[in-house]
């Protein structure tokens, strides 16, 4: 078939059309990616030398409350708990970020460094229905099925960042 | 006077010959049975949700804040009926999706999606498809415990792709989940986002949807329920009177069971857990999404592994819309195919179980109900070809095909 000018023009056109609904939609379903502000709090740095012995901090890390726990050298704990889970994916780190949400109905537990009731060493205990947990965030009694969460976090120096692999790798 | 007002927009319009050529010189088969009567049954609860739906509109606020109170004390206290309005809108959602399921199970009963009509079922299943989306976005509006945790449940799905060997390492999931909430948080962009889907976006697409769908059945006339396609000059009845009559009748003990349960029987459709306010940091205890999604969300957490769970339950999804081309047999409607009858009844009893495990708590006897039934639901669509391929030889013993 032959070639025309009409053709040249035909294609044009569509090339233009398709050019335009492109340049429509892109902006169109760029509306729907996460802004800039809803995504601050992916990685939070915490500079660990200025929290004292046996103190911890909160902090927030993608909208959820963080604790930063931080343990004298040589810690020693005599508590019980019905599961090692978090204890051992720690173990040799005496500064490390907990989720602060109670995994029984999701309250935020209180630290208690001079412990509380019995229990008379450091616990977190969750004031909502008595759970209490351990430094490592492991629970020592009460309705909790399981331990806390923890997040990815490294150790930089100083700096423990929350939100990215390191001696823990992911959520969990 | 009024006559000649008639007569003038008749005469201009062209009204009477619409009605002629469209309701009255319109045959449909004579022996239609009353599973016919659902597609109509499904518009009217299309228009209901529009309907209630633009009076809720007008006093629902989108914001986190207030979305509530504004659903619970505005709308169910403040303002003359229009609790009922949103008694109305909630039963509503819960039967438009009833009797699409039962229009489905009867599209699949009588082979509806067969030659020429697959493309009427490949619309019918994005009509299913957008009405999932649409009453899953309209759940979250009240922001309600269940709304709230039901919503985060439906956008970690994504994430199970991140499960996945080699591409699981490129965090699609997780960026598709982000997307979806506008965030890491499911906050005030989600909802104002899902808000304006479900108002706005979903309903136009549905709505469109639903009416190249009516376009396509009458392109190629109703399917009948004995299989034989009609000779429309010399068989069948006009559609007006003879089925506008009955399935308005059938319409009529439809809207009474709906309005019972509208007015004294909305528990189910309401849950108690809803009307605590959305609360970030407290998990329900026992969190299960809608009874329309129970079936697939069985399917998803019955398998052990995440990215498989996931994997199947869309595969039951595709396995939906390519149904027409799963089954080529040339025998049509489960009344002249027994082997597709029994495939039929498994498919029922699998889904009817796998909707009620859903209800129940994931223990392992469940999981293992769960798995059994999911194997029945599948076996159903992956026995097709082999029931084809078994029909054709029949009737090409009996002389088919050869005229």
């Amino acid at each position: 078939m032959e070639t025309s000018r009409r053709d040249l023009l035909g294609l044009a056109v569509g090339g233009l059309g398709a050019l335009g609904v492109v340049g429509v939609l892109y902006p169109l379903v760029k509306t729907l990616s996460p802004s800039q502000a809803s995504l601050a709090g992916a990685k939070v740095e915490v500079d660990i030398s200025q929290i004292s012995d046996l103190q911890v901090r909160v902090v927030s890390w993608k909208g959820k409350p963080v604790f930063v726990v931080k343990l004298p050298e040589g810690f020693q704990w005599d508590g019980k708990v019905r599961d090692v889970k978090n204890v051992k994916l720690l173990e040799g780190h005496n500064a490390y970020a907990l989720i602060a949400v109670c995994t029984h109905l999701g309250c935020v537990p209180i630290w208690k460094p001079n412990g509380e009731g019995e229990f008379n060493y450091p616990i977190f205990h969750c004031p909502c229905h008595g759970g209490f947990y351990s430094p490592w965030g492991d629970v020592i009694t009460g309705p909790p099925p399981r331990s806390l969460f923890i997040p990815p976090q490294k150790i930089d120096g100083n700096k423990l960042v929350i939100g990215e692999e390191g001696f823990i790798k992911e959520l969990t | 006077m009024l006559g000649r007002i008639g007569k003038w927009l008749n005469d201009r319009g062209k009204l009477s010959e619409l009605w002629q050529s469209q309701m009255v010189e319109y045959k449909v088969p004579k022996n239609l049975t009353f599973p016919y009567a659902f597609g109509v049954m499904a518009l009217v609860a299309f228009l209901i949700q529009i309907i209630s739906g633009i009076f809720l509109v007008m006093y629902y606020q989108p914001n986190v804040y207030t979305a509530f109170d504004s659903v619970n004390y505005t709308i169910m206290k403040e303002v003359p009926f229009l609790w009922l309005i949103r008694n109305v809108h909630a039963a509503g959602a819960n039967f438009f999706l009833a009797v699409v399921y039962l229009h489905i199970f009867t599209g699949i009963y009588y082979n509806a999606y067969k030659k020429p009509r697959e493309l009427t079922w490949i619309v019918g299943f994005f009509i299913y498809f957008v009405l999932l989306m649409t009453a899953l976005s309209g759940y979250l509006l009240p922001w309600g415990q269940l709304s709230y945790w039901g919503m985060v449940v439906t956008t970690e799905i994504p994430t199970s792709i991140d499960s996945a060997p080699i591409i699981g390492k490129l965090k699609i999931g997780e960026t598709i989940s982000i997307w979806m909430k506008g965030g890491y948080e499911l906050g005030q962009i989600t909802l104002g986002r899902f808000f304006g889907l479900h108002i706005w976006l979903l309903p136009l697409i549905l709505a469109g949807l639903v009416g190249f769908h009516f376009y396509l059945i009458r392109a190629h006339g109703i399917s009948s329920p004995d299989g034989k396609e009609i000779d429309k000059k010399k068989e069948g009845v006009p559609f007006h009177p003879y089925i506008t009559l009955k399935e308005g009748a059938y319409l009529m003990g439809y809207l009474a069971i709906f309005f019972f349960f509208v007015f004294f029987y909305m528990k189910h459709f309401l849950p108690a857990d809803n009307f605590d306010p959305a609360d970030p940091f407290k998990t329900p205890a026992h969190i299960a999404p809608e009874w329309y999604l129970l079936a697939f969300y069985t399917m998803f957490r019955s398998i052990p592994d995440k990215f498989l769970g996931f994997v199947v339950f869309n595969l039951a999804l595709i396995l939906l819309l390519i149904l027409p081309f799963l089954d080529f047999s040339p025998l049509r409607s489960a009344r002249n195919r027994p082997l597709f009858f029994v495939m039929f009844i498994v498919l029922v009893i699998s889904s009817i179980a796998l909707t009620i495990l859903g209800t129940m708590p994931p223990t392992p006897t469940n999981a293992m109900l769960g798995l059994i039934f999911t194997i029945g639901f599948l076996s159903f669509f992956l026995s097709l070809p082999i029931i084809s391929i078994l029909e054709w030889g029949w009737y090409k013993a009996k002389g088919g095909d050869k005229q």
